[in-house]
């Protein structure tokens, strides 16, 4: 694949940047989220995990994982119930 | 480029709407997600990214990669594919300014 094939849409990550993260050294899914940010945008993964997952297992040759190690972080805050029942905005 | 007469379905004619996107005026069907009408007026490009400034548009469609992300009365991040669109409803494309 070419190396500007863009691999993390939310945080415009190149595969060239994941490789060269595999080069120095990245093992893991999450080592790659860390070194390259791809993962860590607006849609937590939900385009880029599985394709981060594969190419871990393709450059590490192992299968890929059961559970994934890549974990999500969404901006949010606790709501009180009142604030949650004024403002429906994403409906 | 709107299909009024489906095969299938008959004719799909609903109630016009018109809403504005940057500024201009366009007309779309009610109750139709504001990414597809977006698209029936030939307007691919939602918004513009962060870091690059590449265009982006829908992309999953489902409402879960957040590509199609635009500005709606001022308030950011609606997504264009499941947010219907309303009479009157001021539209912006989102340039990767970063809050």
């Amino acid at each position: 694949m070419d190396k500007r094939t863009e691999i993390c849409r939310c945080e415009e990550v190149k595969l060239g940047e994941i490789l060269n993260a595999i080069n120095n050294g990245a093992k893991t899914s999450k080592a790659l989220k860390l070194a390259t940010r791809a993962g860590m945008g607006i849609c937590q993964g939900r385009t880029c995990q599985p394709v981060l997952e594969q190419i871990i297992s393709y450059y590490t040759n192992q299968n890929i994982q059961e559970t994934p190690g890549l974990s999500t972080n969404h901006p949010v805050r606790p709501l009180s119930l009142e604030e949650l029942a004024g403002n429906r905005k994403d409906l | 480029m709107r299909i009024t007469e489906h095969p299938v379905l008959g004719k799909l004619e609903k109630k016009p709407v018109t809403f504005s996107f940057n500024g201009k005026k366009y007309e779309a069907q009610a109750g139709e997600s504001i990414a597809a009408a977006l698209l029936a007026n030939d307007i691919r490009i939602l918004r513009y990214t962060e870091k690059h400034g590449t265009p982006r548009g829908i992309y999953c469609g489902i409402g879960h990669c957040y590509e199609c992300r635009v500005m709606v009365n001022g308030e950011r991040n609606f997504r264009a594919c499941i947010t219907p669109v309303k009479q009157d409803m001021q539209i912006l494309s989102q340039h990767g300014e970063i809050l």
